[in-house]
């Protein structure tokens, strides 16, 4: 039975993607990255809260690139998240900027040579205006999503778990919060736009 | 099925719509699980922050009495109180369970196979799938909590299967042992401490040889960060 803390970056990529050690990995990412890009992002001007919710969407952003196989590990771990995070906060202080702050904008240093990264700060704001509509639906209708999607719980399972009277109930209530997500999505001007360019390709 | 999807426009639109909602779920479920992380590194991090004021009155006490042997000693207290931490006494001690090493060569049951494969999800699934739980059910359940850093939920199995007064008499002293772990990582270190001593006070207790090893001094430390 293994203790262990402290996974290789080849093991921690493995974790990630096969889901069962999500939880320490996600701790030794914070562990072992978490300070670096705290200091980048104070530097530029960030406050500590800034750079926990930077940090925080950083390493969900990772996560979503390895467990979908986007990540290419010839960069490392530490210069991806770095990356991703600069980016996040330069279009974070862009973003205040138009809202009338006055940072100053730090486009020089800006990365732009990972494709990766790049795909990443794209999709950003669908991204959190799907989260929103998910929120949405409500709890219960979250983590029944969640369980079966994510968690890949049966029906059987996902009835212990949430405390409902039968599998049929679950199935009915699972199919009916699924089709009100999709339906709102339905009405969201940027994720028509996604569907209707991975339609057209 | 492509060529299908290619000819209905309709239909490829609605596959489209239902893989983003999919996505949108499991980009949730990983958002939550970072959450829940990050919050746990800030409660650690409070904690440990609280060890320098109390350093910086060890210090200016020690250079009033200006005496360089106090002052030694001073340092040495230092940073053995600020390396220890309910973080760090858990990483020392921390080991987990060997099932095999009470199971011998008997017949393995779904939820021992999933546990000797650290499937810590699945273990926790047929726990809760199960309507008559045993001790050890409960115990493997608890350690696969503890495995995904899940504490408090460690701890509520932990203390059901202590207080259920069955006649299943296992697992109870392992329970205490690992409770006493959990509760140090749930920031509950007054009452990690008070197992630990409950433990140190039996030494017919499974644990008592591991238990009674552990330093007094670190003990009362974590006692002291954790007032």
């Amino acid at each position: 039975m293994n203790k262990k803390i402290g996974f290789s970056d080849s093991e921690l990529v493995k974790a990630i993607r096969e889901k069962e050690m999500l939880e320490p990995a996600i701790l030794q990412l914070y562990r072992d990255h978490a300070e670096i890009t705290r200091s980048f992002i104070k530097g530029k001007g960030g406050t500590d809260q800034d750079a926990d919710d930077i940090f925080q969407e950083t390493v969900v952003s990772f996560i979503d690139s390895v467990q979908k196989s986007k990540f290419r590990q010839d960069s490392g771990i530490r210069t991806f998240l770095i990356s991703i995070s600069k980016n996040l906060w330069y279009n974070e202080i862009r973003r205040r900027q138009r809202a009338g702050n006055r940072e100053r904008l730090f486009e020089a240093d800006r990365d732009q040579e990972d494709s990766g990264v790049q795909e990443i700060i794209q999709d950003r704001e669908l991204k959190k205006q799907l989260n929103q509509l998910l929120q949405d639906l409500g709890d219960s209708c979250r983590k029944i999503l969640e369980l079966f999607y994510y968690e890949n719980l049966s029906m059987k399972e996902i009835v212990l778990h949430l405390h409902y009277e039968n599998e049929q109930v679950v199935r009915n209530k699972k199919y009916k919060c699924l089709q009100q997500l999709t339906d709102k999505m339905k009405l969201n001007t940027l994720a028509a736009r996604q569907i209707n360019e991975l339609i057209n390709k | 099925m492509e060529s299908a999807l290619q000819k209905d426009i309709d239909l490829n639109r609605e596959l489209q719509y239902l893989n983003l909602a999919i996505d949108t779920v499991r980009l949730d479920a990983i958002s939550q699980k970072v959450a829940s992380i990050r919050q746990s590194q800030e409660k650690e991090q409070k904690v440990e922050t609280a060890a320098p004021a109390i350093l910086r009155n060890m210090y200016k006490i020690s250079l009033r009495v200006a005496a360089i042997i106090v002052l030694f000693f001073c340092v040495a207290s230092v940073y053995k109180y600020s390396s220890v931490s309910n973080q760090s006494f858990y990483n020392k001690q921390f080991s987990g369970y060997e099932l095999s090493n009470s199971r011998g060569n008997e017949i393995h049951t779904a939820q021992e196979d999933a546990y000797q494969n650290n499937k810590w999800n699945e273990v926790i699934a047929i726990y809760n799938a199960e309507a008559n739980k045993s001790n050890q059910q409960s115990f493997l359940a608890a350690m696969a909590e503890m495995q995904l850093y899940r504490f408090q939920n460690a701890i509520t199995l932990f203390e059901n299967l202590l207080n259920s007064k069955s006649v299943d008499t296992t697992y109870l002293e392992e329970s205490e042992y690992y409770l006493s772990l959990a509760y140090l990582m749930n920031h509950e270190g007054n009452k990690a401490i008070q197992m630990i001593h409950k433990i140190q006070s039996n030494p017919n207790h499974t644990y008592y040889p591991i238990v009674s090893k552990f330093s007094s001094i670190d003990l009362k430390i974590i006692e002291l960060k954790n007032k």
